[in-house]
């Protein structure tokens, strides 16, 4: 019998810390009303704590289900019920795949090889991301942790280059157009947040606090990116905000001595984040199949989940106008609700009603 | 079996990585630095209704280009192309270089005085849109057109951009001169309120080789230029802004001694309030001084009580940098150079608001206190009583 490959929290959450990184990290300022500087770092505080308030329903979910996932909690209730719920997971994570490769396109394009077609990379990227998805949990643990160390160390050096150029008057006052910006971006950070629903899956391969864990991602995740936005805006102004990624850059801008540009650096670290974050979404795709379906060919499914995912983003992204499909908020929102919040409730509900009536 | 194909499946994949990601292959040998312009300085004028755009570029050939106006063994390039916009204007580099253009190693952006006048927003979107484009690189007015800057020789080896480039970042260690980037610019023309101070470059031609020199600051209001003012406003937009570094004031003490002092740190600090319901702006500037040079008898000591007169009129002199240069850019041209409009918005946004339609007028209105404390840190190496 294959031995069920399980990591600790502390790798578990950093894949995911380094997975929500990267989509803080190629945000782009494009929202319908004017947000002023200060409202984002606001938001981000405000959208975190929100996203906890979110993930009560999962926590009460799995309180005490002795470290069962939700498709397990499912299977406990119908098998059919959980190959159905399966199905629907396995389609949030190709979206969510599909949406980070997109925006990786985009960077890359944008930012990085303007001049070149990005195709052939991306294929590229997109196969080795499917080979070190079939390298099991273990290996994109280890992965994730130390790429989140060098992402880290990457980021405070460039911080520390840009903290002779702080400028506090180059903040804009809190809640100077009311609150409304303020909670747009707030629910923008919340909706965008898919790691909830990697939690809520993978709970079977994690060993340790995961309620612990949790919070202390949350809160780093806030504390960091506020600080990157303080610094961000406090050094470059409201012309950081146009920009298509104010946080590339900001990086641009930092200079140590002899040496300028270190995005240069940065763009590494980025394209690393990206490859091991697309790893973990196709290793979730293949995994949850696997113990739904009970398949063994699981370097097929990375594949093939590759091989849809490559295509999608490959007929989309020749004409901008379908980027939007990737930041269309209404969307995420529905997405958001229905698996980080909607099906676990269903779910505590059922079973509430299913020991009631055993009882 | 199969793990030797998977071996060589993986090895067959690093070779197709090396070789794609490399640039080894002819789509990309453009891009290869021996077959690319390197960009070290940018002039915009206008000419017949379009951007004339003056280039100097490093002279990466053996020989002298025909269509360049080079001669042979100069260092840098230089090249004059029209276009209806900036990113248009520097991609017929290549009709008659045939290399393409690398913006990334542009060291500054010089726009002509005229076309400064009519004003410039329009044109700033290349330095953002377009990637190669650093927003770090200084920019700055030329007396005539920019590209008597641009095409100014300095000499041998000596890269005129380069020069221009160390000439405004001499604002470090020199209080006459403001120097401002493109994410600045950007920054200040983002904001309704806020104007910004540029500096002027003049190219004296020579008989061999030409000369650049920053004469004066121009204020640009509502991205136009609209003033033009001398080295004493400039320092005082610096005192006010916080941006003094080192540099040295000259002053008359009460005797008419003529002192020059070199300022070691500086430190200034605004406070904005709202009072009797007009705005406030505290100006606090705190001064650590090394004297260089007093103008008197080399043989007589210093006395313990000229240091102290000394410290009153360089306080009195910075106070008056300072008001001086709020008068004529504030008073007299209506532009906010020093972000009081910025400051006013942070800490009272509600008066802000009421208020930011009729900043012209407000600003006019507004309190201004500065006050200047100077500490004599230093007496230079001469000898002096130091000692009552």
């Amino acid at each position: 019998m294959e031995k069920v490959q399980k990591i600790s929290t502390a790798q578990f959450f950093s894949l995911l810390l380094l997975s929500r990184l990267l989509t803080t990290l190629t945000f782009m300022p494009v929202f319908k009303m004017k947000v002023n500087n200060l409202d984002y770092i606001v938001a981000i505080l405000l959208g975190s704590a929100v996203m906890l308030l979110f993930l009560l329903p999962m926590y009460y979910l799995f309180k005490n289900s002795g470290g069962k996932g939700v498709l397990e909690l499912a299977q406990d209730i119908s098998p059919t019920f959980s190959k159905v719920l399966c199905v629907f997971y396995v389609a949030f994570f190709l979206i969510d795949a599909y949406a980070t490769l997109l925006r990786l396109n985009l960077f890359v394009a944008s930012a990085v090889f303007p001049e070149t077609d990005t195709s052939f990379f991306i294929l590229l990227t997109l196969f080795a991301v499917c080979f070190s998805a079939t390298k099991g949990i273990e290996a994109l643990g280890r992965a994730g942790s130390i790429s989140l160390v060098i992402l880290i160390t990457s980021f405070v050096l460039v911080l520390l280059t840009m903290l002779s150029r702080v400028d506090i008057n180059n903040l804009s006052p809190m809640f100077y157009d009311g609150a409304r910006p303020i909670l747009t971006v707030a629910w923008s950070v919340v909706i965008r947040t898919t790691e909830p629903v990697a939690i809520s899956v993978m709970l079977p391969r994690v060993t340790g606090n995961v309620k612990k864990s949790v919070i202390i991602w949350t809160s780093f995740f806030a504390i960091f990116v506020s600080v990157l936005f303080f610094i961000l805006f406090t050094t470059s102004g409201d012309s950081a905000l146009l920009n298509m990624f104010p946080v590339h850059s900001m990086a641009m801008l930092s200079e140590f001595g002899l040496i300028e540009r270190l995005d240069v650096l940065l763009t590494g670290v980025w394209i690393i984040s990206a490859f091991i974050k697309i790893a973990f979404v196709i290793y979730i795709i293949n995994d949850i199949l696997q113990r739904s379906f009970q398949l063994k060919c699981k370097g097929l499914i990375s594949y093939l989940s590759g091989a849809l995912i490559f295509t999608s983003v490959m007929l989309l992204s020749k004409n901008i106008e379908n980027f939007h499909y990737t930041s269309n908020v209404a969307e995420k929102s529905v997405l958001f609700i229905l698996f980080a919040v909607l099906i676990p409730c269903t779910l505590m509900l059922i079973r509430k009603i299913k020991r009631r009536t055993t009882c | 079996m199969l793990k030797s194909l998977k071996t060589i499946l993986k090895i067959l994949l690093l070779l197709i990585s090396l070789l794609a990601f490399g640039g080894c292959n002819s789509h990309n040998s453009k891009l290869e630095l021996k077959n690319r312009l390197i960009v070290q300085g940018i002039g915009i004028d206008k000419a017949d209704g379009q951007l004339s755009v003056s280039v100097q570029a490093l002279n990466t050939d053996v020989s002298s280009n025909s269509a360049a106006s080079g001669a042979p063994d100069e260092v840098v390039k230089y090249y004059c192309v029209k276009g209806k916009s900036v990113s248009e204007a520097i991609e017929k580099l290549s009709d008659t270089t045939g290399s393409d253009p690398l913006i990334s190693q542009n060291r500054i952006v010089v726009f002509g005085r005229e076309f400064a006048q009519e004003g410039i927003e329009d044109y700033l979107d290349d330095f953002v849109r377009t990637t190669q484009n650093r927003t770090t690189v200084y920019v700055a007015v030329a007396d005539g057109s920019a590209k008597d800057i641009i095409f100014a020789r300095l000499g041998e080896n000596i890269v005129p951009a380069r020069r221009a480039e160390q000439i405004i970042r001499s604002t470090d260690f020199n209080a006459n001169v403001v120097s401002t980037r493109v994410f600045e610019l950007l920054n200040t023309f983002s904001d309704g309120t806020a104007s910004a101070a540029l500096p002027v470059l003049k190219c004296t031609k020579g008989d061999k080789t030409d000369t650049i020199e920053i004469t004066s600051t121009v204020i640009f209001k509502d991205e136009r230029l609209i003033d033009e003012t001398d080295g004493k406003i400039a320092t005082g937009i610096l005192w006010a802004n916080d941006r003094i570094g080192h540099g040295e004031i000259t002053f008359d003490d009460e005797n008419g001694v003529t002192i020059t002092a070199n300022v070691i740190k500086s430190k200034t600090k605004i406070k904005t309030k709202i009072k009797n319901g007009k705005p406030c702006f505290d100006i606090k500037i705190k001064c650590s001084l090394d004297l260089s040079e007093v103008n008197k008898n080399v043989f007589q000591v210093m006395e313990l009580s000229e240091i102290s007169e000394i410290g009153s009129c360089a306080e009195q002199t910075i106070k008056n940098y300072v008001e001086n240069s709020i008068n004529e850019c504030i008073m007299n041209e209506s532009a906010d150079v020093f972000g009081f409009g910025r400051r006013l918005k942070r800490t009272c946004p509600r008066y802000y608001k009421d208020n930011v339609d009729d900043w012209e007028e407000v600003m006019k209105a507004c309190e201004y206190n500065v006050q200047v404390d100077v500490k004599i840190e230093r007496v230079g190496g001469s000898v002096a009583r130091l000692y009552k």
